[in-house]
């Protein structure tokens, strides 16, 4: 008995020792915020993971491709990202109004909604956390501090500018802000979200003037120094600027037109910010859009290079335009080097609407689509900031609008010069934007907006979505129809 | 001693469970006898012989003689592995001659869940029971499939035919929104967490189920969705060696009826040559009349060519011994499927050995080793939308898939479908096939060590060790000179190398009391330990752009194109049980449990949970004498049990991508599991000596469902915490019946019946309503059934149109659906928005399940038969949605109907209604299967290398015959890692089900 008693101790001693061992166990894939910010030297992961869901919830196929079906720019009756939804017209054909936005918790094509809104949402939190945190550090080197800031609210405004420039409104806050307190009442209107990302954009550019050097790497395989940034920070300044208009009469409303000849000077950008594509992570809705299964060149736009080329898309077809568009813009052909490419019959389905048809594909970055979205693309082109620019010449009467906007007019598309004194000037600055901002999404849907050029109902903007909505016991509304 | 006496004295010993009862002793003699086989008189050496209640005790000698000094009045216990213990009263008498008898004859008894062996007729809650002869009937490919039919409440979902994939089990109603409902697994006390297609049914000796919480709270929080427990056979209970030699041989294929088709005509114009001719814009012209009956130029059978019937085996040795002190059981075990794709690199091969051994160390010592080592390789195609089954059935029939290609001359021509000017951009599935090459290599080592000793001949301290190391190779390899330029990516080759490790370690410790008090009270009871401890991670690099053609390795990936990533998370589990059992004279049983799991993946201020069990039964055939009636039990248990949460969902996560932190989900420290009570009422009745009927109802509620739940992105940028969210219940009503028609030596014939009707549904949702499942299909709501899908109907009643369409345009056709008459278009339910509305147009949930096996012998020779029939419930076809699309569904043919009936194909585009989900794609999952067919004869006493032996001949079908209203090759059809595989009945363009006809040879000897 005596043994049997020693036996059963030691199992309970036993079941003891086992007992003391700890369950807690560390996720070592997946870092918490008390990690990812207590050493300040990690401060730049943070933030270059800010940068990527920046990139990551724009630049892919949500929603660059619904906003270039959208504006009628690009074209695609495919179901994919709501495109199909976006670019139906009712009668007349091809003309007739937009239905409103599906904004519930269980439309099909939602996440053209909430990929975007939850990734600019992650940019301005962990943007504005590092800014926090470098607030309430001590020790840190004062150009340490600088560079952080600089980064960090150049992530915020970018964010702030992308919410002004696609949503109707948005929550908008900054390092003093106690987030905890807000409500759906505080949201605020884009114009209000620009203003907040303008601001911001002009405290990066503060801090980055004050800091010895700075080298950001987040966007894959370029590094953006402390020059650059500023640059890029002034050419956001100019974007946000002018694109958040949502219609003619808000265009028009923008009485310092001066200050966008003056940001566009000082953003000086001859080269366009870009990344480089790795087939995996870095990769944009060129792979699609250039792919001629996928997506055409709306014919709105042909019709604008082309006007003999119909618009809408006859119902029953027309012969090959292919060299009489080739002949208005040299910018179109049948070859590789083309940036707008023949390429023959759609295939989409007639029951939706021929009128999505076209036989135009866009081409610039064909080569990154053949080579498994490999290779660079473009984030924010010089041309663009240079446009802004003629832009605002135009509408001051200023020479030197005609002249850049030549550059790629005669340039590229080798056609008769524009001059300051034309009376369509404007019309020719959008021309160029049309072809040469076609890449770089929302871009052409925004210029659109506030020309007052798209599609009969068709939304301005996105509205909140559903289920962020529910998180605020917010009522349920959509927008556009 | 009076009753009344007796029952005060149980109640004493009930009150101080583990104080032995003495006895006066007297003077001490030597006692002697012989201990052998009951039945056949063989001794049995090496037999322990202990005096109860000391540590007094002997061995048998090799002829099973024993001597020991005893007293009158001790009790002799008798035991030997493999047989039933045998209780001797040392009376005036010197000698005694004890027959013990086989365990394997012992009325049934139960080993899960329970505190010690328990004789099935005592057990007080639902335990299904598998035996050998059932299942060496048609011997599954895999333990999972081992169980189709066999068990009331137990579905088995084959959603795929991918050799090498097991098939899902779900017991009663599900039990988790978001995971799995698979069962916890234990082979032979091992919990397994990978697949159990490594476990060859060839191995398996018995199965047993735990239905649900009632019963299976003893495993807590991982227990939920029932218990499975496999026992593998150990060594032989006679003397000797015995040897076992199976082989299969036969076919794969799909039956001519069940293959997959296309449309045979096409709307588009032809010319006086019967080419066709080409619009405006070079497309083909479509025909005035846009319907779809004008004939092809030319036919090439291309399915043909990419479904063709292939070759499968299986071997199988196994060795059985028992020598004084130890058994041991040995076995080899090869697959070979080649499944029902004509390429030399798909199929699936697996090599697996098992040993099993248990040894008598000594009286009272008992050492119990079970080893299982398994290495398999499949190599799958790719599935779902882009596979080559989806690329397949957009073909038209005039485009050649074996041509060559003009680029270089290798097979299958890559664009044979748009070189033909069809308005396609699929790539030729037979080039895909050909050139992507898939290797999944899976190696397991599994083990079970455990080492008995009893303190008592009641009371046994038990400590076990086990392990499961799984090891899993995944390999992707095109080579360079891909030709689809559409599919860029594979331009210059790929690599992709994939490593996924997993080591699990349990260590348990159980001290177990088992004694019978009295002649009217029994009682058993446990306390146990358990320990688990796992840890996973897993590594992967690929790369496109290689150097060398032909060389798959990762070196050969050209500089910068690499793309490395890896994971790793742990685990650990501690948990404290105590199970009391007690019956009071055979009729009265009553059974306690309690558990406290300690687990790291619950939010740390929950870290521990409590599970429990309280059941009952009462034999009322023990005080009531029922005519006919040999067993009449009624029986209640209610019990708790647990599904863990995800890994990381209790943390605060920090998605890390290239050295770059983004936010993903924010942290929960209350996330506790699942929660999941279950109440269990039910009655076993058997007539005679030849029925046997069992029927349970099952109502069971897992609180607590771990959902990704919304939160104010604007303000953390987290857009989700995972939360305790949600309610599931189930409704069960099953029954099993079994009647041996005939049971005499040469003619027998049974057959069992199994019945299972299950409701569920979600009883709260503290979320918005949201989609989930294979294309957001199925809607998850409070008040909905789980398994309920969602998406756009198509009207059926001129009553549900809109008030903006007008009546008096509309019309019903042949098909039962609202058409505009002047379009011909079927029309949608809409929204007051006038967008389509989304409403509830399907549920997977059947009527009942009904499942027959059949046993029927006349002499030598046996046929067996597995009949499976499930009644109503839906399935969703999007694989015919989508060729609706590509106007490639015969359906969209209307060659051959009656022109009244004829439709034009926009009314089939627009039935496809952009791939949403829409009520025409849901039908009718019905069907009754003949799951299996075993025709056998058997030869016996053939004399073999000097040896006696039989030889059985057997030709085995499985899944031989289908009856069904379904347009696919098999309603029981799921998306593979797409959500849950016994709910989702969704047909996504998956590698189809298929028959098996094999020849089998079979040696005992």
């Amino acid at each position: 008995m005596k043994n049997k008693i020693q036996t059963l101790i030691i199992f309970c001693f036993a079941l003891f020792g086992l007992s003391c061992d700890s369950l807690d166990v560390e996720n070592q894939d997946q870092p918490e915020t008390i990690r990812v910010l207590s050493t300040p030297e990690d401060y730049g992961s943070a933030l270059d993971g800010a940068a990527y869901s920046w990139f990551n919830g724009l630049f892919k196929y949500f929603p660059s491709m619904t906003l270039l079906v959208a504006a009628d720019v690009g074209s695609s009756s495919w179901g994919n990202f709501g495109m199909r939804d976006v670019g139906t017209k009712g009668a007349p054909y091809g003309l007739g109004p937009h239905n409103a936005i599906n904004n519930t918790v269980t439309y099909g094509s939602r996440a053209f909604l909430e990929v975007p809104y939850s990734a600019l949402y992650a940019t301005t939190t962990s943007a504005n956390d590092i800014v926090v945190a470098v607030k309430n550090s001590e020790n840190l080197d004062p150009d340490i501090v600088n560079q952080y800031y600089a980064y960090a609210y150049f992530l915020r405004g970018i964010g702030f500018g992308y919410l002004g420039l696609l949503f109707d409104k948005a929550l908008i806050f900054d390092e003093d802000t106690d987030l905890e307190s807000l409500t759906y009442e505080d949201f605020v209107p884009y114009s209000q979200v620009a203003e907040q990302a303008i601001k911001d954009l002009n405290s990066a550019i503060e801090y980055a003037t004050l800091a010895s050097g700075i080298e950001i790497k987040a966007f894959n395989g370029v590094t953006i120094n402390k020059e650059q940034l500023i640059q890029i920070a002034f050419g956001y300044i100019a974007k946000f600027f002018v694109q958040t208009a949502r219609t003619v009469s808000e265009t028009n409303s923008i009485d310092d037109w001066q200050s966008i000849v003056r940001v566009t000077e000082l953003a000086n950008l001859e080269y366009d910010f870009s990344a480089i594509g790795d087939g995996e992570t870095w990769w944009t809705h060129s792979f699609l859009s250039h792919n001629p299964g996928w997506m055409r060149v709306d014919q709105k736009i042909i019709n604008m290079v082309n006007p003999s080329s119909p618009y809408p898309y006859p119902e029953a077809g027309y012969g090959s335009d292919e060299a009489e568009v080739a002949a208005q813009d040299a910018r179109f052909g049948s070859t590789p080097e083309h940036q707008f490419r023949f390429a023959g019959a759609a295939p989409f389905r007639a029951n939706r609407g021929i009128y999505f048809y076209s036989s135009w594909k866009f081409n610039e970055h064909d080569a990154f689509r053949l080579n498994g979205a490999k290779g660079p693309f473009p984030i924010l082109k010089a041309r663009e900031i240079k446009l802004y620019r003629a832009e605002a010449l135009a509408r001051l009467g200023i020479p030197g609008a005609a002249e850049i906007v030549n550059e790629t007019r005669v340039g590229k598309g080798k056609k008769e010069p524009a001059t300051d004194g034309d009376s369509d000037l404007l019309d020719k600055i959008f021309y160029e934007r049309y072809l040469e901002l076609y890449d770089t999404p929302g871009t052409g849907f925004f210029d659109r907006r506030r020309t007052d050029d798209l599609g009969d109902k068709q939304f301005l903007h996105f509205p909140v979505p559903a289920r962020n909505l529910n998180t605020w016991d917010a009522e349920l509304y959509t927008t556009g129809g | 001693m009076t009753e009344r006496l007796l029952l005060c004295r149980s109640l004493i010993s009930l009150l101080f469970v583990l104080v032995p009862l003495e006895y006066a002793s007297s003077q001490q003699r030597l006692i002697s006898g012989t201990v052998t086989e009951a039945g056949g008189g063989i001794p049995l050496p090496g037999a322990s012989v202990v005096i109860q209640n000391t540590s007094t005790g002997v061995s048998t000698d090799f002829d099973g003689n024993f001597s020991i000094q005893a007293e009158t009045g001790d009790v002799l216990v008798i035991s030997y592995i493999g047989f039933q213990d045998q209780v001797v009263v040392v009376g005036e008498a010197d000698n005694y001659n004890v027959f013990l008898i086989l365990d394997s004859e012992l009325d049934e008894v139960v080993l899960t869940g329970v505190a010690g062996k328990t004789d099935l007729r005592k057990v007080s809650f639902s335990v299904g029971k598998v035996s050998e002869e059932i299942l060496q009937q048609v011997p599954a490919v895999n333990a999972a499939n081992a169980l189709r039919g066999k068990v009331a409440g137990v579905t088995v979902v084959q959603g795929t035919g991918l050799p090498g994939v097991a098939s899902n089990i779900r017991i009663r109603g599900g039990s988790s929104l978001t995971g799995s409902q698979a069962p916890l697994i234990l082979l032979d006390g091992v919990i397994l967490d990978g697949s159990i297609a490594d476990i060859p049914s060839e191995d398996i000796q018995e199965i047993e189920v735990l239905k649900g919480s009632a019963a299976a709270s003893f495993y807590g929080s991982r227990a939920a969705n029932g218990v499975v427990q496999i026992f593998t056979k150990r060594g032989s209970s006679k003397l000797g060696t015995s040897i076992r030699i199976r082989g299969e041989y036969g076919n794969t294929y799909i039956p001519e009826a069940r293959l997959p088709s296309i449309a045979q005509h096409h709307y588009y114009k032809l010319d006086a040559s019967g080419n066709f001719e080409l619009g405006v814009d070079g497309a083909y012209a479509i025909d005035e009349d846009g319907i779809i009956d004008n004939p092809f130029p030319v036919y090439y059978d291309n399915l043909s060519l990419f479904f063709v019937p292939q070759n499968t085996h299986t071997q199988n040795v196994s060795l059985s011994s028992r020598s004084e002190n130890s058994r041991s059981y040995i076995s080899f075990t090869n697959l070979s499927q080649s499944g029902i794709l004509d390429f030399d690199h798909f199929g699936y091969d697996r090599q697996s050995l098992r040993v099993n051994h248990d040894i008598s160390i000594s009286d009272r010592l008992e050492l119990s080793t079970s080893t299982f080592i398994s290495a398999s390789t499949g190599n799958e195609p790719a599935l779902g939308a882009g596979s080559p089954f989806y690329t397949l059935l957009f073909t038209p029939p005039h485009a050649d898939l074996s041509a060559p290609n003009d680029e270089d001359g290798s097979p299958y021509n890559w664009n044979a479908s748009r070189e033909t000017g069809w308005p396609s951009t699929e790539t030729n599935a037979l080039y895909t096939l050909n050139n992507e090459i898939f290797e999944n290599r899976r190696q397991r080592v599994t083990g079970n060590y455990k080492l008995s000793y009893d303190l008592t001949n009641y009371l046994n301290l038990e400590g076990a060790y086990s392990l499961d190391y799984i090891t899993t190779d995944f390999d992707f390899f095109v080579d360079k000179g891909w030709l689809d330029t559409e599919n860029s990516t594979y331009t210059n080759g790929y690599i992709q190398r994939r490593r996924f490790k997993s080591r699990k370690d349990n260590f348990q410790v159980t001290l177990s009391f088992d004694k019978n008090v009295n002649e009217y009270l029994n009682i058993k009871a446990k306390l146990s330990y358990f320990y688990d401890d796992r840890h996973t991670h897993s590594v992967f690099a690929q790369g496109s752009s290689i150097g060398i053609t032909g060389l798959n390795d990762l070196n050969n990936v050209v500089a910068d194109e690499e793309v490395v990533g890896s994971s790793k998370f742990d685990f650990v589990e501690k948990s404290y049980s105590g199970l009391f059992a007690l019956d009071i004279k055979d009729r009265y049983i009553i059974d306690f449990l309690f558990r406290r799991d300690g687990n790291s993946l619950f939010g740390p201020d929950v870290r521990e949970q409590n599970f429990y069990r309280i059941s009952g039964a009462y034999r009322l055939n023990e005080d009531f004498d029922i005519p006919g009636i040999e067993e009449l039990k009624l029986r209640a248990s209610y019990g708790t049990a647990g599904l863990l949460p995800p890994f990381a969902a209790q943390y605060e996560t920090y998605t890390v991508s290239q050295g770059k932190a983004s936010k993903s989900t924010i942290g929960n420290k209350e996330l506790g599991p699942f929660y999941s009570a279950e109440l269990e009422i039910g009655t076993n009745i058997q007539v005679g000596s030849s029925i046997f009927f069992e029927y349970n109802y099952a109502e069971k509620a897992t609180e607590g469902q771990v959902l990704p739940v919304d939160i104010p992105v604007e303000i953390g940028g987290f857009p989700f915490q995972w939360r305790n969210a949600g309610t599931l219940t189930s409704f069960t009503n099953e029954f099993a019946l079994t009647v041996n028609w005939l049971n005499q030596k040469s003619l027998f014939f049974d057959t069992t019946l199994s019945f299972q009707s299950t409701n569920q549904f979600i009883s709260k949702l503290e979320k918005p309503e949201y989609q989930i499942g294979p294309s957001n299909a199925f809607i998850i709501e409070e008040g909905k059934n789980f398994g309920t899908f969602q998406g756009s109907k198509v009207l059926t009643s001129l009553d549900e149109l809109a008030p903006s369409q007008d009546p008096a345009k509309h019309a019903i056709n042949d098909e039962g659906y609202v058409i505009n008459t002047e379009t011909g278009n079927p029309v949608f339910l809409l929204d007051e928005n006038g967008n389509q509305a989304e409403v509830p147009i399907g549920d997977i949930n059947p009527d009942f399940q009904l499942a027959l096996n059949s046993t029927l012998r006349i002499g030598n020779f046996s046929a067996y038969v597995l009949w499976d029939w499930k009644q109503g419930g839906n399935v969703y076809t999007q694989t015919k949605q989508w060729t609706y699309r590509e106007l490639l569904h015969p359906e969209v043919d209307q060659s051959g109907k009656p022109e009244a009936q004829k439709k034009k194909a926009d009314y089939y585009s627009t039935l496809y209604n952009v791939n949403n989900t829409t009520s025409h794609f849901v039908e009718d999952a019905s069907y009754l299967k003949l799951r299996e067919l075993n025709l056998s004869y058997t030869v016996k006493n053939v004399i073999f290398l000097n040896r006696t032996g039989n030889i059985k001949v057997s030709l085995i079908g499985r899944n031989i015959l289908q009856i069904d209203n379904y347009s696919g090759v098999d309603p029981e059809v799921t998306v593979r890692g797409n959500g849950d595989q016994t709910n989702f009945f969704f047909d996504g363009f998956g590698y189809p089900t298929f028959t098996t006809l094999t020849g089998g040879l079979e040696f005992n000897f």
